[in-house]
């Protein structure tokens, strides 16, 4: 029997994805102003908590550490379990954007590459180290991968130090990463949308990454402290249900209608928080379960709607430039979609064979003591 | 600070965390009724003054929370509703990173870390901005506030090693009478460069100055800080003049409202002193009214409200 997750998060991190999707719309019809959604990249403050908090949950799943040497290998082990998750997304969406482009914007020709799409091709494969929240330029047919490369960078840093002293990093370190991290964000650029940097130390996406994964991890642990239930009266299950619903609906009028980018906007990452919270802790009375596999399916075909949205918005662009706002965004949601259930397709199907067959078979052929079963 | 990380037991790496925060919600639990009292009352004058609206009154409110929070000192812009918090946005800011270093290496820290980071930070404080008087500009990574607290508050643990180490002496009278001039003499010499030279060029001469008598009065050596200790109220003294510093900052907002005529410097300044007072006054005593009433009272019903009768 699959364990029971979170539905209400699901429903909350489809909500995101289709914000973000919107907020990129932008970028479909040349020159038209887009009328909703302005806060839509505030999704990505939202992904970055759940990151923080699945990876806090993650660790604590972890035995006790008994010898500091693991937490190196206690840290690739958690990295790399994401990796393993966002690879073939990433790969389906760089082959189809590059081909998108290729079709849309000159037209297949050959030879196939030119000397252009080739930087670009090796920019994308740059993709798989997760470079650019790091500096490095990005080329690549890969759009919106900061994200990703964000959060994977942030819980190389992170995880190590909540490994090594739980109760430090909870009481000390992740508030102080909170307050310092975002307080550099509101002092230095401003706006919380800022990704790129200009010629400082890190990047604004990894501080905001690592800053708000902090917060995700906090929210765990608050989180934890009502969850199982039977701690909250009636009253008080009514007073946080509402109090929820406050929170989101502040939320949610932001990322929909309100169009100014600003200080406020660090008061709504913290409502983000508070709800993120609320949601785990299964105390409110919205809270629902769902099976594990449909949790899992879900997290993959939002994944796989952000990846393949970049290319999509472009395409849209060039191919239809006379299209009006409503009729191209519409396209473009719609090629989304369907491009995002290719991709959960072809990656489960190559996941599942590459677990079946090809996985024991490269180790047998790679390595003299290969483990059974392809482990 | 460095008193309660002395005197708590030994430090148990996998409590860290949790002492730190019991140690901070102390600090916390110990300002906030008079900062509560402070920001009702400074954000009534502030409505009084510019007559706000309610929609003005929620946008300001909204810009308010960081400052309010105190947690303005990392970079979160807002609006001030109570003026002059930097100063406790930036130390409460700084407290639990020195408490978990103290906690961890006290001897280390109190003896070489202190006094070494002390001397780089005032020196570059002094060298890059001519003075202390950065609170409130931002210094590329945070306020200039929350370096300048960093430094204070490592100084005060040196501070304390070194009145430790002295409590611990067996003095001469002639010692003690030295350590009273000292105390006495570099107070004075403060408050009179303080009046002659209100530039920022003397500020870390200032500091020192400052440290020496801290060092001095807590030694309990000192002549001059027992004849205080029995004469005075120190914790009357201590809760006025919380109450003073946190209600003085929109007291003028009242004068220039309500007596915008009155030109001469001296009435103004003997009005402002007044005014101050009187509203600390007021604060200290509704503070401790509402301290002994309600407390118990409130925390109980909060939890009859709110949670399971095993959890109360």
């Amino acid at each position: 029997m699959t364990k029971k997750r979170n539905g209400e998060i699901e429903v909350l991190r489809l909500f995101f994805t289709i914000a973000v999707l919107i907020f990129h719309s932008q970028f479909v019809s040349n020159g038209d102003t887009y009328p909703m959604f302005h806060g839509g990249w505030l999704g990505v403050e939202f992904f970055f908590l759940v990151s923080g908090y699945l990876m806090a949950a993650y660790e604590d799943r972890l035995p006790a550490l008994t010898d500091h040497r693991k937490i190196g290998s206690d840290t690739a082990s958690c990295v790399l379990r994401k990796a393993e998750i966002l690879y073939p997304y990433m790969a389906f969406a760089i082959v189809a954007n590059l081909l998108g482009w290729r079709a849309f914007t000159n037209g297949m020709t050959f030879p196939p590459f030119a000397a252009g799409e080739l930087k670009g091709f090796a920019s994308s494969l740059l993709n798989f180290i997760f470079p650019y929240s790091l500096g490095y330029k990005d080329y690549s047919y890969l759009g919106y991968s900061w994200y990703l490369s964000a959060m994977i960078w942030g819980m190389m840093l992170i995880f190590p130090l909540l490994r090594r002293n739980r109760n430090l990093f909870y009481c000390v370190l992740a508030p102080v990463f909170v307050a310092f991290g975002l307080g550099y964000y509101s002092g230095h650029y401003d706006i919380l949308g800022f990704v790129y940097a200009n010629g400082d130390l890190l990047s604004g996406g990894l501080i905001r990454g690592i800053a708000e994964m902090s917060m995700g991890c906090l929210c765990y642990k608050i989180s934890k402290k009502f969850a199982g239930g039977g701690i909250l009266s009636k009253n008080g299950r009514i007073a946080i249900t509402i109090f929820e619903i406050i929170c989101f609906s502040i939320v949610s009028y932001r990322v929909v209608f309100f169009q100014e980018d600003g200080v406020l906007d660090y008061i709504i990452f913290f409502l983000m928080a508070i709800v993120v919270t609320i949601a785990f802790s299964g105390q409110s009375m919205l809270a629902f379960q769902i099976s594990g596999r449909l949790a899992s399916l879900s997290g993959k075909f939002n994944l796989a709607l952000y990846l393949n949205s970049n290319c999509w918005s472009y395409m849209t662009a060039r191919a239809w430039p006379e299209m009006c706002y409503w009729k191209a965004t519409a396209v473009y949601l719609c090629m989304t979609l369907v491009s995002a259930l290719v991709c959960m397709g072809v990656c489960d199907g190559l996941q599942m064979l590459w677990k079946a067959k090809v996985k024991e078979k490269m180790c047998k052929f790679l390595l003299t003591n290969a483990p059974r079963g392809g482990q | 600070m460095s008193r309660s990380a002395f005197r708590a037991g030994p430090c148990s790496q996998s409590e860290l965390g949790r002492e730190t925060v019991k140690f901070m919600l102390r600090k916390i639990k110990n300002i906030l009724p008079w900062y509560l009292f402070a920001w009702i009352s400074s954000y009534i004058i502030l409505c009084a003054y510019y007559g706000f609206d309610l929609r003005t009154q929620a946008k300001m409110l909204g810009e308010s929370l960081f400052p309010t929070l105190l947690v303005y000192m990392a970079g979160f812009d807002g609006f001030e509703v109570v003026g002059a918090v930097w100063y406790l946005s930036a130390m409460y800011l700084c407290m639990p990173v020195i408490y978990v270093f103290l906690r961890t290496k006290k001897d280390l820290f109190v003896w070489v870390a202190a006094p070494l980071l002390t001397l780089f930070l005032y020196g570059y404080i002094h060298k890059a901005y001519g003075g202390f008087g950065i609170g409130t500009i931002w210094i590329g990574f945070c306020y200039g506030g929350v370096i300048f607290a960093a430094a204070g508050l490592l100084c005060g643990c040196f501070c304390f090693g070194v009145s430790e180490w002295l409590r611990r002496q067996r003095l001469t009278k002639f010692s003690c009478i030295l350590i009273s001039f000292l105390d006495m003499g570099t107070f004075i010499v403060c408050l009179i460069l303080m009046q002659i030279r209100p530039d920022g060029a003397i500020n870390a001469t200032m500091a020192f100055l400052f440290a020496v008598v801290v060092t001095a009065s807590f030694s309990g050596k000192s002549y001059t800080t027992n004849f205080f200790n029995r004469f005075c109220n120190s914790a009357l003294i201590r809760k006025f003049s919380i109450a003073v510093y946190l209600c003085h900052g929109r007291v003028a907002l009242i004068l220039t409202k309500y007596f915008p005529d009155i030109e001469s410097y001296e009435v103004r300044l003997s009005l402002y002193l007044v005014a101050s007072f009187l509203l600390s006054v007021l604060c200290v005593v509704i503070v401790e009214l509402v301290r002994s009433c309600c407390r118990e009272r409130g925390r109980m019903a909060f939890y009859y409200l709110f949670f399971e009768k095993e959890k109360r």
